[in-house]
């Protein structure tokens, strides 16, 4: 069983008449378990929507969303979010442990357990040192880790990524990313994952989903990334599939300037 | 620059004492001392009446019925803040009152809460509570609804239901509102039981300043003007030594005035 299935899926925002104008429409993919997956595509494709779905923090107005086999009712700690901004998801009147044990306490875990737990993930998302730190203490690139080892805390399934790193500078951004894959290869989880860095996206995902420009925007095309991890983008097969999905985003924002 | 010369208290201390010794220079050869007392004479007005015990008592009077009134006011508006903030029918449903009564002061009601609830300590504190309660309740509301959706959406996909959102997000994440909201209102009940006293009462700050002028004694005025000042200095200090101690972690980001 796929780990998400988007079948035909149309999205409108409220105050908007049903059908006329439609951010997403006719969207149709799966996901499978286990699965490295990544949406790339210009803002204003819908990106962010698709995960705010699977997140249930939202809902389609068209067609089905399945996660696991069964229709998503709303948010559920099986379904990790990473947000893109640094400063507010984390609670900042809690230490980094807190934080990250915030998971296991609200599944009514005792505090010990809670904090046991907390200290696995802090040593995976390489945090040893700062737990007892505030989120006002650390860096940009520090407070994604505290927001990624307490998704994985709260022992999820899936964990949905929008452009975590889109905030950080270019050489933490690096670091994250190769961190990432081996997060995403010692944990098993299924990931997707939205940027609109083309090169982050072939870096990361097993297979990439190009989307296009909304309104009524698809995905276009998906392609495998069939190399190993970690991965080296001075590989030559790296640097064609960049170019490839380079050329179809490049087509499709060309072709929205003739439309206009 | 100047922090180096001396400690930034050094600073207020000299800017203090240069008014005092301005204002004693006054009394002696600009203005009449019966309409304006140097300090000194204040001072010995001020030993008077502690000799008598009647300014420890009107503070201590004063300082009840601030506090009571306060806490009062607080207790009715911070959940009714919360529910603004949270629930939209909620806002709607209070927001005519907030929006009428900001434009009535305390003051204004004085009277009316002497014909309600007597002379007594109660119109006072109630008085008070009613100061309080729409600045608390208006900065409670604003607290909750700034709440970014990303922090507490971060809170239901790590599984928390809406109570555990409420109690272990919404809340703690609006303290900073709550704090700063009846740190204002503590300085406007200081506002408004000076005037209740002085309409209706038998003890109290406001109650000394008011009949200090059938006897002519301004330096008994000055002292319980000054007394006023000083209480109100003091509880805003020891709220922000509150804030500065226990509430640390909740309250980072609140900047000092």
């Amino acid at each position: 069983m796929p780990a998400v299935v988007f079948d035909k899926v149309g999205m409108a925002y409220p105050g908007q008449k049903a059908g006329s104008e439609l951010i997403l429409a006719d969207l149709s993919v799966a996901v499978a378990q286990g699965e490295f997956f990544v949406l790339v595509g210009p803002s204003g494709s819908g990106k962010s929507t698709l995960l705010k779905i699977v997140a249930g923090t939202e809902k389609q107005t068209e067609g089905r969303v399945l996660a696991n086999g069964e229709t998503i009712a709303g948010p559920d700690r099986r379904r990790g979010m990473v947000f893109q901004s640094i400063e507010e998801p984390l609670f900042q009147w809690l230490t980094v442990a807190e934080n990250i044990g915030f998971g296991p306490s609200v599944a009514g875990k005792p505090r010990a357990e809670c904090l046991e737990m907390a200290q696995r993930y802090v040593d995976l998302v390489g945090l040893r040192g700062h737990e007892q730190k505030f989120p006002h203490e650390l860096s940009g690139g520090m407070k994604q880790r505290v927001q990624i080892a307490r998704t994985l805390a709260a022992q999820p399934e899936l964990i949905l990524f929008d452009e975590p790193f889109a905030a950080l500078d270019a050489l933490t951004r690096r670091v994250l990313q190769k961190e990432l894959t081996r997060i995403w290869r010692e944990t098993g989880c299924t990931m997707v994952y939205v940027t609109h860095d083309i090169r982050e996206a072939v870096l990361l995902g097993q297979r990439v989903a190009v989307m296009s420009r909304g309104p009524r925007a698809n995905i276009t095309r998906i392609y495998d990334i069939d190399l190993p991890y970690p991965r080296d983008d001075l590989d030559s097969r790296f640097a064609d599939a960049v170019k490839a999905i380079e050329g179809d985003i490049e087509r499709e924002a060309a072709s929205q300037w003739e439309q206009n | 620059m100047g922090a180096k010369l001396m400690p930034s208290y050094a600073w207020s201390a000299l800017s203090v004492a240069v008014v005092v010794i301005f204002w004693q220079m006054a009394s002696t050869w600009l203005v009449d001392p019966m309409f304006l007392p140097a300090p000194l004479a204040v001072l010995n007005g001020a030993g008077q009446m502690l000799a008598e015990g009647t300014l420890t008592q009107s503070i201590l009077v004063s300082m009840m019925r601030i506090l009571s009134g306060w806490f009062l006011g607080s207790a009715i508006a911070i959940p009714i803040g919360l529910a603004v903030g949270v629930s939209p029918v909620a806002r709607h449903l209070v927001d005519p009152f907030i929006h009428f009564f900001r434009f009535v002061p305390a003051i204004a009601l004085v009277t009316l809460f002497i014909i309600w609830f007597g002379v007594g300590e109660m119109s006072k504190i109630i008085l008070i509570a009613y100061a309080t309660a729409f600045i608390v309740m208006v900065n409670t509301a604003s607290g909750v609804s700034s709440i970014s959706q990303d922090k507490l959406n971060a809170a239901r996909c790590l599984g928390a239901n809406e109570r555990q959102v409420f109690f272990k997000v919404m809340i703690p994440a609006s303290l900073p509102s709550i704090y700063v909201g009846m740190r204002l209102a503590l300085a406007s009940s200081f506002l408004v039981i000076a005037a209740a006293e002085m309409l209706a009462a038998d003890a109290g700050l406001g109650y000394i300043i008011w009949t200090s002028r059938l006897y002519f004694q301004v330096d008994w005025m000055f002292a319980a003007i000054i007394a006023l000042g000083l209480l109100g200095f003091a509880t805003d200090r020891l709220w922000r030594l509150l804030g500065r101690t226990l509430l640390k972690r909740y309250l980072r980001g609140v900047t000092g005035y």
